[in-house]
């Protein structure tokens, strides 16, 4: 038996060239040497919604002595989720090691490895086989299959159908496989299924740009078990229902890019169809994958991208404003200087005995040390009002939305039951955020205010003032 | 050293605000659904999901950890990106 897997690409011919150029979802690191390629690649697969330094200080890193309380904790009350978080690390290189002398123009192999990053960090195995130009396919091998907690064979035709076998799956205690995980009929042969499933996501991301899909989303085609004589037909069915069931799915999404890309996609399926007719003529496709609803389905999608285009012209009407607010606040700081200059200026000329009292009479005390102080700090201020209106505008941006970030806080919120309180909640701690930002910023601004204005003060007479206004009035 | 720190804390205090929006505007199914997957505060922070709610394969993202005191793999299914809506 062996897996079976396609690296979509539109017209039957993948190219070779370019395995281990793509940068998405992260780069690739590729070594061309004599005998073979070897590219790493650093691929997570923990999905916690922490963010990383959080997790590394309460849960991993030995040098954070909270770490220990927890481990303290899960030893008195046995818990999944510290046991997952205290111990499971998802951190892993994969390594693509390309045998040159036994591949062709259009077929290449070789071996995929998984090693653990933080048992085994890379600068302990990569200079014995990047450091030697001449390498073999099988010394490397043999590096590789010592560090590696589990490896595999593979062979990549040119229309993109990868074939993985020969699998080596190392430690693994099949009596207590799964129970830190909630699903109960898991098998060896599931669990090796779908930890074989990584390395045919991770071989898509080599030779494969992701044009019209999310880089970081790896379910959507399927890796099929099959035997090599009868495998197009499990792989033609289990392909095409999933590269549909994904057009049905953005279809319910209003973005007008998944509109676009849901025309990609059904390309793929079209692109699928001759390559799987090319190997196999007589090969007949269950009713709902065959062609003929593609036509109705991109009618449907131009329609509703033009829809969804006209909506996002209102929306940039709506942008189009931040320019506007950006030079407002420019002029606003620039304004705001100018008053300030006569606050200060008035309450000079009122202790020199000019006729400007009255303008300081009507100042509050208040308002004559706020002026002062934005005076002392224009730059500053200029700053404060650029960074919250540049703020406010990638806040209302598609970039903020779909963010990791935001995607994470999200997962946390949603895991409480109740929408309302969870959101009043987030208020209240995004307040409670603000307002010691506030805190933070306004002591620097205050202390180096005062800290300018003395000397300032200092340095310059009321004369030197009068002289500068006089002069710039009679010009 | 402490503009940054302000500037960075005002960032974050602001998203903040700006999730409990969207979070308190939200449709309630849509919410319902998401929160059905998540299932818990455990399961989001320990990168796991509620399996049996999963509807359809593409809502799971199968993968593995190791297990550092024995360096034995793990299993570890995992909430998809896209499932999250």
């Amino acid at each position: 038996m062996a897996y079976f897997g396609w690296i979509p690409n539109l017209r039957g011919r993948l190219s070779f060239s370019t395995i281990g150029t793509s940068t998405k979802p992260y780069p690739f690191e590729k070594h061309n040497l004599e005998h073979v390629d070897i590219i790493f690649h650093n691929r997570t697969l923990n999905d916690s919604a922490l963010p990383r330094f959080v997790r590394s200080i309460l849960f991993t890193n030995s040098y954070f002595l909270i770490r220990y309380f927890f481990i303290l904790i899960q030893f008195f009350y046995k818990s999944e989720t510290l046991e997952k978080l205290l111990y499971h690390d998802g951190d892993f290189i994969f390594v693509y090691l390309l045998d040159k002398d036994n591949s062709t123009v259009d077929v290449l192999k070789g071996k995929t490895f998984v090693v653990n990053s933080t048992l085994t960090p890379k600068e302990s195995f990569a200079p014995s086989l990047i450091g030697i130009s001449t390498v073999s396919f099988e010394d490397a091998c043999k590096v590789l299959q010592h560090v590696s907690s589990l490896y595999s064979t593979f062979t990549i035709k040119r229309n993109g159908i990868l074939e993985l076998k020969n699998f080596v799956l190392k430690k693994v205690e099949n009596g207590s496989l799964r129970w830190v995980t909630k699903e109960q009929n898991c098998s060896y042969q599931k669990f090796k299924h779908d930890t074989f499933s990584q390395i045919y996501y991770f071989m898509k991301d080599l030779c494969h740009q992701h044009q019209h899909h999310d880089p970081k989303s790896d379910t959507l085609l399927p890796l099929i078990e099959a035997d090599s004589s009868d495998y197009l037909k499990n792989m033609s069915d289990g392909i095409l229902k999933s590269l549909y069931r994904t057009v049905l799915k953005m279809r319910r999404t209003h973005s007008e890019e998944e509109y676009y890309c849901m025309q990609g996609i059904l390309m793929y399926a079209k692109s699928f169809r001759q390559i799987a007719q090319k190997i196999d003529p007589e090969l007949k496709h269950p009713e709902g994958f065959t062609d003929l609803g593609d036509e109705n389905i991109l009618k449907s999608i131009d329609a509703k991208a033009g829809s969804l285009k006209a909506q996002k012209e209102r929306k940039k009407h709506f942008i189009s404003g931040i320019p506007s607010l950006m030079s407002l606040s420019v002029a606003f700081v620039g304004i705001t200087l100018a008053f300030a200059s006569i606050v200060i200026i008035s309450g000079k000329a009122s202790e020199d005995g000019t006729n400007l009292e009255h303008l300081k009479n009507a100042l509050s005390t208040n308002s004559v040390s706020i002026a002062e102080s934005i005076l002392s700090n224009p730059l500053e201020i200029l700053i404060y009002i650029g960074s919250i209106l540049l703020l406010l505008w990638f806040l209302v941006s598609d970039y903020f939305r779909e963010s990791k970030f935001v995607l994470d806080i999200k997962r946390i919120a949603y895991s409480f039951k109740h929408q309302r309180i969870t959101a009043i909640f987030l208020g209240i701690t995004g307040f409670i955020i603000i307002v010691s930002a506030i805190f933070i910023l306004d002591l620097n601004i205050l202390l180096s205010a005062i800290e300018n204005f003395t000397s300032q003060l200092e340095s310059i007479s009321l004369s030197d003032i009068k002289d500068i206004v006089i002069k710039a009035l009679s010009t | 050293m402490s503009f940054v720190f302000g500037i960075t804390l005002l960032v974050l205090g602001i998203a903040f605000v700006a999730i409990a929006v969207q979070l308190f505007l939200h449709d309630k199914h849509s919410y319902a659904h998401n929160h059905k997957i998540t299932g818990s505060l455990s399961n989001a922070i320990a990168g796991s999901m509620n399996e049996s709610a999963a509807t359809s394969p593409d809502e799971l993202s199968k993968g593995f950890t190791i297990d550092t005191r024995t360096g034995e793999l793990v299993p570890c299914n995992q909430l998809s990106r896209e499932s999250i809506n």
